[in-house]
């Protein structure tokens, strides 16, 4: 395991999945990583201690997280398969429709997640970071599956080959 | 602020020896002393930023020391059950506010505030919601929400004001 979390937080994680491309930090997290921020914490908690766009109600469901990537002119889109120009995210859920985790689409093949309050990595499915289990006290732990997928004109240019 | 001594040809106008005519003369002079006003007012905003800095890595070094040797037993058994409670792959603040142990360290009340302000300067961590909660206050800025080392600053330099940490 390359990063610090610990291995039943992403039990299908291998290491040829992914690789580490930051080190842990807790200045950002995956909401913030997928809207190209680094530099703050985006999470709806109703103490309004830490960023959520203004506007938008704070609470975490799906339709909350998706209409903050409107507001960055993303869309709706069926599926998780690269197309020239575009770039993606994948939304996670837990099967009582809880969203968890965003990756974004890096290149063909290629994802970007900013794991909890650990690192960043670069993965190349989106399966491994999935998974579901329930805790002590009966709350459904891990990041679930993609359930969710949006698209909009690429912004950042694509790796070169 | 320190004080700057300037070159001795900038504060004796008289001396300078070249006859330039009136008009070149003002103009040169005003924009020398032009220069001279915003290198005083740079060097009065160096000098602030420096100030800040080191009034904020004092904050830190005094709630740090006091961090050493105060703890409460109940206090300290919550905070190790919710860590043992939280997920960090989950970061969204209320999942871990509505967590048993930290909710039982919310309903600690106002007692609470010296022991997590020195818990928050030991280490950065989700203390944010429950200092909000016990105080009923908000020293974060708008502009700072989300910026974690900015507001762990603001909540310590509320602590000392408060007189929670020296």
């Amino acid at each position: 395991m390359s990063g610090s979390w610990k291995q039943w937080e992403f039990p299908n994680l291998k290491e040829s999945d992914h690789k580490k491309t930051s080190e842990a930090s807790d200045d950002y997290n995956c909401i913030a990583w997928a809207a190209f921020d680094d530099t703050k914490r985006w999470d709806p908690d109703e103490m309004e201690q830490h960023y959520w766009p203004p506007g938008i109600p704070r609470v975490i469901n799906l339709e909350v997280f998706k209409e903050v990537f409107r507001r960055l002119n993303f869309e709706d889109c069926d599926d998780a398969t690269f197309e020239n120009g575009i770039e993606k995210i994948a939304i996670y859920a837990t099967s009582d429709g809880q969203p968890t985790h965003i990756a974004r689409q890096v290149d063909n093949g290629i994802w970007t997640s900013k794991l909890g309050y650990w690192e960043d990595i670069e993965h190349y499915n989106l399966e491994c970071l999935g998974g579901e289990k329930r805790d002590y006290f009966g709350r459904i732990m891990l990041y679930g599956k993609p359930v969710s997928y949006m698209k909009r004109i690429r912004v950042i240019p694509q790796k070169a080959e | 602020m320190p004080e700057i001594a300037y070159p001795s040809q900038i504060s004796s106008w008289g001396t300078i020896p070249i006859n330039l005519g009136d008009i070149a003369a003002q103009q040169i002079k005003a924009r020398v002393l032009d220069t001279q006003q915003r290198i005083e007012d740079l060097a009065e905003e160096a000098w602030l930023s420096v100030k800040t800095k080191i009034d904020d890595i004092l904050i830190l070094t005094q709630a740090e020391g006091d961090a050493a040797g105060k703890d409460d037993p109940e206090f300290e058994r919550l905070v190790e059950e919710w860590q043992a409670q939280r997920s960090k792959s989950s970061s969204f603040a209320g999942r871990d506010a509505i967590l048993p142990a930290y909710q039982r360290i919310i309903g600690m009340g106002p007692k609470a505030l010296p022991l997590i302000l020195r818990a928050l300067a030991k280490q950065n961590d989700n203390w944010y919601w429950a200092l909000k909660a016990i105080s009923g206050e908000d020293p974060v800025s708008p502009e700072d929400r989300g910026k974690t080392r900015v507001m762990r600053e603001a909540w310590l330099r509320w602590g000392r004001a408060k007189g929670y940490v020296r």
